[in-house]
């Protein structure tokens, strides 16, 4: 296996098809961010700034072979992700899936057949949130509940992975806080069998696998956590953890998919954060190519 | 020298019949093996989802001649039920009980691989099941014939030496 420097990326090739692997290496993996794989279409390699289409096209058994590599051929053992459809691969590499569905009792049995792949490569930016430290943490050097939105794509996990570290590590200005990463879908620390493949920091707690309501609950029971940071926010048990942990005087740091903070505001589970104290900001990141953006808006009656 | 070639002619004859019982009964006993190994990994695969090549690294089967080959075919890039197929070609070349298989045993074999791995968990429980049933159907078969055959292959070999013997001499 070739040494490309970024782990995540190595973890996504060593279990991808070799016809698939010689196609990337060739087309080249700097900056690669996604790799998109349709039954009938040309693979699709999206970079920063540009994209470019594969001399192969997948056809169905080549599906069927990525999702069985990508599970090395256990999909059973997938089974409560694939019905969520995604699989977090070792490294912390996220797959999107879809095809055909099973419906069963109104909720997705299992997917019949998967047609369409979206690799996502996680990064490592070791140092990317360090311009934002500022506006994490206020004029005390205490951490500031802070929700992060943009739309997919644009960098939240690797600002969340990279917040965790520099705030778990501490500084020479700065001490170290207990972070606990409730990171469900395992993008955040890229854990494997619990170990984080990824720096998350010295004093971060894991825990992976598990919804993310119920890992805050958890952790903030059990691990006497200072903060908590979280990945993708999507429903009212996810905004009552979140909720739940502020009130007991924990620093919640999360993100969100919105486009701006109006747009945050008329998401029915976010808007009681927004306005309740249980987070005193929202950081809106922007990208255009690979120029990243940030601005803090104070919530409710807090202020920054 | 008639002797010789009659005592000969009788050690043969009994081979011969021994080794047509004990056919039966090798291809017995690699089912029967086979069915517990299907059985065990099912319950593991429900106890501890994980990858069947972490799986199989900590699985002790019957037939572990046959198992060790098909995990170390699990690092190679073609579907799983291909790579059983290839694995169950091998053991009938090394002549570990599965070239005594009938093509129907066989079958059965290759079938349980077909869904091995995909699905969920209880689409492997009822895969696991039905190669355990039809397994089942096939070793009560045999001890059928075995409890049929068996003593009489060895008494037909005994029978046959002697009377070959008895015109030699």
């Amino acid at each position: 296996m070739r040494e490309i420097g970024n782990r995540p990326l190595e973890e996504l090739l060593r279990v991808v098809p070799a016809r698939l692997r010689e196609h990337i290496w060739e087309a080249g993996t700097e900056e690669l961010e996604e790799v998109r794989v349709r039954a009938g279409r040309p693979v699709q390699l999206l970079y920063a700034d540009r994209e470019r289409l594969l001399p192969l096209a997948a056809d169905e058994r080549f599906c069927g072979l990525l999702l069985e590599s990508l599970c090395e051929h256990s999909a059973y053992a997938r089974e409560p992700e694939l019905r969520e459809g995604f699989l977090t691969l070792r490294g912390g590499c996220r797959v999107g899936i879809s095809g055909r569905a099973v419906v069963s009792g109104g909720r997705i049995a299992h997917m019949a057949s998967v047609t369409s792949f979206n690799l996502r490569i996680a990064r490592e930016h070791k140092g990317c949130a360090e311009n934002a430290l500022p506006m994490l943490i206020d004029r005390h050097g205490m951490p500031i509940p802070t929700l992060l939105l943009s739309p997919p794509g644009v960098g939240k996990t690797t600002f969340l992975r990279d917040a965790a570290r520099l705030l778990s590590d501490g500084g020479t200005a700065r001490r170290g806080y207990k972070v606990a990463l409730a990171d469900e879908r395992g993008e955040l620390a890229g854990a494997n069998g619990g170990m984080p493949l990824l720096d998350v920091g010295l004093r971060t707690d894991v825990m992976d696998g598990c919804p993310k309501a119920e890992a805050m609950e958890r952790m903030l029971r059990s691990m006497s956590p200072e903060v908590i940071i979280t990945d993708e926010l999507g429903n009212a048990a996810d905004a009552e953890a979140v909720c739940r942990a502020a009130a007991g005087g924990v620093c919640v740091i999360a993100s969100a998919h919105a486009g701006s903070v109006a747009e945050a505001e008329r998401k029915p589970y976010l808007a009681p954060l927004l306005g309740n104290g249980s987070f005193h900001q929202a950081i809106l990141l922007e990208r255009r190519g690979k120029e990243l953006s940030m601005h803090a808006y104070a919530c409710g009656k807090a202020a920054v | 020298m008639r002797m010789l070639i009659a005592a000969a002619l009788l050690c043969v004859c009994v081979l011969i019949g021994n080794s047509k019982a004990g056919a039966l009964r090798k291809r017995k006993r690699t089912l029967s093996a086979m069915e517990e190994d299907i059985r065990r990994l099912a319950e593991q695969m429900e106890l501890q989802p994980m990858p069947l090549g972490t799986l199989l690294a900590r699985f002790q089967p019957h037939t572990e001649a046959f198992w060790e080959v098909f995990r170390a075919k699990l690092s190679g890039e073609a579907p799983v039920a291909e790579l059983w197929q290839e694995a169950l070609a091998e053991a009938v070349q090394a002549r570990n009980g599965f070239e005594l298989l009938s093509e129907d045993e066989t079958a059965i074999l290759v079938d349980f691989g077909m869904g091995l791995g995909g699905g969920g968990i209880a689409a492997q429980n009822a895969n696991a099941a039905l190669a355990c049933k039809r397994l089942s159907g096939r070793i009560t078969a045999l001890e059928t014939e075995l409890a049929k055959k068996g003593k009489l292959l060895e008494s037909l070999g005994v029978l046959m030496g002697l009377a070959l013997a008895l015109l030699v001499i």
